[in-house]
């Protein structure tokens, strides 16, 4: 009984602790994306949002899926998902394969490593938008590229037109979040124990042998968690499509989407049509977060520890 | 069993040596990661447009930066007045929620862990349009547009507070704290003297990261931000909207130089700390 | 089934900054030869083995193996087989698949290498768990794992650093005897690399004993404990008595030395008359008797601290100028600390040394 209490004291003590934060939470993101939710099945094309900005409730509600019919149909808007899935995927591929090279040889030269972990932290410190206009102006038709090409070498004839192609946005995003994926791939490379590599190479394995038949396979599980991670934080990322992409008739991703349309509301559109692109790339996110989870939990197996991630 | 392909001989005999591929992809990486930035500097202080080489400043002016120095300082202003009360937020807000975590066992417990990472992976188009909802359109109009952009901020990097956090209280050793408790003191004075100088370290670290979140957001902002309000990713987007590439690159550099400084700043701090 | 190898470290010194790890080492281990560093942490034990392993370059002198000089070959080429202290097993890999690991990187037929494996953990006593993963066995069965993989390849000499400090005590003594068993079954040239003298004294045909870099000692265990060459060898090997003394004279092997209690005879040459001698003594060697004898043979004492431990009890006795002795007696009556005893040993029980 009297541990029954003791039990329960910590508990409600727990729960007055995390009260404002889940409060917070509740608030300002919680209750706004139930709103979200609600709006995205309702006919009305009534502004504001169930309960927070609009007079519907949901009694007044007549449950549709036209919105997600219209968003998922159209042409253009499909366009625009395929897109951002496959910058995402090409992003996170690109970065795991980097993630590996530079990150196992921070993890092999403690000596240098520091210095090498301030450069590739330097993006993560400095605001997005700051790297994106660094790389907006590099690849721009006056910018070092198009200098070095055109006016110093004469390669081409023409200063080549960079931004507002697919590759720029990539470009953008690679440079955005390339410090995450080095640093959290370093890590899982300082977890792997020097011995193994030794051990291999005592019972007569190259250098390559080691590295593929050793070291690879023990961060493998990890490397997949991250290329998760990486693709989630491409997915929700705008900047560079905004910046790099060539306005509303570029390279248009989900979320720079979403923000043209808001932008634009009453113009053309539907705030429930709104709504229903959030969800979808809200349901995107978090179903990548939980395969993220379910990796990191699962396919360690104890191999690894996994506190780095 | 698993194993890892076995590359093929004849590869390798056209390939660089197998050991070159990581020093140099780590090149290739730094060069990637530095130029930019330093031809947008060069750029900056370039008396014209064009660059000498593609890289150097061709003829050195700080015209850029002294004729817009209000309006950069402005946005200076702008960020501060967001980010020290985000970071303060987080701090008291962040702060009961990791040691909730670490101390005690409660009902929900998995839940609430959860959700110290659900800012960090919601879309953040999709967190500015609620809260835009919320302010702009809706019940909370009153509170204003600063208001908006500190409590977004806030919500999207508490996580960075209460992770570093929790990491350090974990080393703490709970007996440490009972041994205050056996001395007399109450569970505030316990935390007060025996937990809270040990994570004085890590308090500073969150800080410094929440800094960094707050001052570098630009996409919250975006949605929540009135023309009063010109915060510095802001102003460079602003730049970006004219078509000034110049005054674009001197507010990134001064933003850059102020962002990192502070953020270096708060580094060393961080490392005096853990000499005391 | 192992050809016969000879292992040779010639002049070897390697420095790291102003420190010098190993000053000019030079060392030759016989075929099928049981061979040990032994030393405290830090004295340079384990950087040579990495070196035997190819794992660290000597800045000067030579190391052959089997008649081949491999000082600059990558470990890959060397035909060792390494057996770490934390094991290193690969995780991702069951106990055959470690096993195989080196074989099958040789390219041997899967049938040949299924029968090397199965030979191999036979001899190791683990056919059974050919199929588990390291972390699903003890530290213990982890290390003949480990054992296991490096005797698969069948390389010319087993390199081993410290393999058995990671495990509790009872497990690492009787481990200790498989291992030499197992060495002495296949005759594979070994080295082995502790810090602890027991270990030493009781798997190797002969010990080197090292010091910040240097060689202090190299020998059977016998001659190390009997003839401890120096004072850090005496330390190391556990004789707590060392006492200090002035050379009195030499006849053959046996020298005379005089100290605070009395003049004692002992085993040593070549020191002049007069100089300053250390005298060493081990506690186990002396023989304590109750009360003051008036024969003059021994000398008289006061006992100031008794204790039992395990088997035997232990004293510690104020001899007549104020030094102290401890001594290891058989388990009897214990004398109670304040006694009056007469201490006694043999003279070939005491070296003098410089």
């Amino acid at each position: 009984m009297k541990a029954f209490s003791a039990q329960r004291r910590e508990t409600v003590t727990a729960w007055l602790l995390v009260a404002p934060f889940i409060a917070l939470l509740l608030i300002l993101l919680l209750v706004p994306f139930a709103a979200i939710l609600l709006k995205s099945v309702s006919s009305s094309t009534a502004f504001g949002l169930p309960y927070l900005s609009g007079q519907e409730t949901l009694s007044s509600i007549v449950p549709t899926l036209s919105n997600y019919a219209l968003v998922l149909n159209d042409p253009h808007n499909r366009e625009v998902i395929v897109r951002t899935l496959a910058i995402s995927v090409v992003v996170a591929t690109i970065l795991a394969v980097v993630g590996i090279a530079v990150g196992y040889y921070m993890a092999r030269r403690p000596r240098i490593a520091p210095a090498l972990s301030a450069i590739v932290t330097y993006p993560s410190l400095a605001p997005a938008i700051t790297i994106i206009f660094g790389i907006l102006w590099f690849i721009s038709s006056t910018g070092p590229i198009n200098h070095l090409l055109f006016q110093t070498l004469e390669w081409i004839n023409e200063p080549l037109e960079l931004t507002g192609t697919f590759a720029a946005v990539v470009i953008g995003d690679l440079a955005l979040f390339a410090t995450i994926s080095v640093r959290m791939t370093a890590s899982l490379f300082e977890m792997v124990d020097v011995a193994l590599e030794d051990a291999s190479s005592s019972l007569g394995a190259t250098e390559r042998e080691t590295f593929f038949n050793i070291v690879l396979p023990l961060v493998l599980p990890g490397v997949a968690a991250i290329w998760i991670f990486v693709f989630i934080r491409t997915m929700v990322a705008y900047v560079a499509a905004l910046i790099l992409g060539g306005g509303s008739k570029g390279v248009v991703v989900l979320p720079l989407e979403i923000f043209n349309r808001i932008q634009s509301l009453g113009i053309s559109g539907t705030m429930a049509q709104i709504c229903a692109f959030a969800v979808v790339l809200a349901v995107i996110t978090l179903l990548g977060r939980f395969l993220y989870v379910l990796v990191v939990r699962r396919l360690f197996r104890g191999t690894l520890s996994v506190e780095a991630l | 069993m698993r194993r890892g392909p076995r590359t093929p001989s004849a590869i390798s005999s056209v390939l660089p040596p197998f050991r070159w591929i990581f020093p140099l992809t780590t090149l290739g990486l730094v060069l990637f990661i530095v130029i930019p930035p330093i031809t947008l500097l060069s750029l900056s202080v370039s008396e014209r447009f064009d660059l000498a080489y593609g890289i150097l400043p061709s003829g050195l002016s700080f015209e850029m930066y002294t004729q817009w120095g209000g309006r950069i300082l402005r946005s200076i202003r702008d960020s501060l007045f967001i980010a020290v009360p985000a970071v303060i937020l987080c701090l008291l807000i962040g702060l009961p929620v990791a040691y909730a975590l670490v101390r005690f066992k409660f009902a929900g417990r998995g839940i609430v862990s959860e959700l110290v990472n659900l800012p960090m992976v919601f879309p953040p188009i999709v967190l500015a349009f609620g809260l835009m909802s919320l302010f702009k359109l809706g019940p909370l109009a009153p509170l204003g547009a600063w208001t908006a952009i500190i409590l977004g901020h806030t919500v999207v990097s508490i996580p960075f507070m209460i992770r570093p956090l929790i990491s350090a209280l974990e080393q703490i050793d709970r007996s440490a704290e009972e041994a205050a408790r056996s001395l007399g003191a109450g569970p505030l004075g316990a935390f007060m003297t025996v937990v809270l100088p040990n994570i004085v370290p890590s308090i500073i670290t969150g800080m410094a990261l929440v800094f960094a979140r707050s001052i570098s957001d630009f996409e919250i902002t975006l949605l929540l931000t009135t023309p009063e309000i010109s915060t510095m990713p802001i102003a460079i987007y602003h730049a970006f909207e004219s078509g000034s590439t110049r005054l674009g690159a001197a507010v990134a550099m001064a933003t850059n130089l102020f962002a990192v400084g502070v953020i270096v700043i708060l580094e060393v701090l961080v490392r005096r700390a853990r000499w005391w | 089934m192992v050809n016969a190898a000879d292992l040779l470290v010639d002049r070897v010194t390697k420095t790291y900054g102003a420190n010098t790890v190993l000053d000019d080492i030079s060392i030759s281990v016989q075929p099928g030869e049981f061979m040990t560093f032994l030393g405290p942490s830090g004295c340079g034990k384990t950087t040579l083995l990495r070196m035997l392993g190819g794992f660290a370059e000597p800045d000067q002198g030579r190391i052959v193996i089997a008649g081949k000089d491999v000082t600059s070959l990558p470990p890959n080429r060397r035909d060792c087989g390494f057996v770490f202290q934390s094991y290193a097993l690969f995780p991702h890999m069951t106990v055959a698949a470690n096993v195989g690991y080196g074989l099958k990187l040789r390219k041997t037929p899967k049938a040949e290498l299924q029968k090397r494996v199965g030979e191999v953990l036979e001899i190791v006593g683990l056919s059974e768990f050919a199929g588990r993963y390291p972390r699903q066995m003890s530290g213990g069965q982890q290390q003949r794992v480990a054992i296991a993989r490096a005797i698969a390849i069948r390389p010319s000499v087993l390199l081993l650093d410290e393999p058995l400090s990671n495990l509790d005590a009872k497990l690492r003594e009787r481990i200790r005897f498989e291992l030499r068993d197992l060495q002495k079954q296949l005759g594979i040239t070994t080295v082995f690399v502790t810090h602890d003298q027991d270990e030493a004294m009781a798997v190797s045909d002969r010990i080197v004993v090292m010091s910040r870099g240097r060689l202090e000692q190299v020998g059977t265990p016998t001659e190390i404990y009997n003839a401890p060459a120096s004072l850090f060898v005496a330390d190391f090997v556990g004789i707590n008595n060392i006492l200090d003394g002035r050379m009195i004279d030499a006849t053959g092997t046996f020298a005379r030395a005089e100290t605070g209690f009395g003049a004692l005879e002992g085993i040593g040459a070549g020191q002049a008359p007069g100089s300053a001698v250390k005298i060493t003594l081990r506690p186990e060697s002396i023989v304590v008797a109750q009360g003051t004898s008036n024969d003059g043979a021994g000398f008289p004492g006061t006992i100031q601290m008794a204790a039992f431990l395990g088997s035997t009890a232990r004293y510690e006795i104020r001899l007549r100028d104020g030094s102290i002795l401890k001594v290891a007696a058989p388990r009897g009556a214990l004398l109670p600390p304040g006694s009056d005893v007469t201490c006694r040993w043999a003279p070939e029980d005491v070296r003098i040394v410089q």
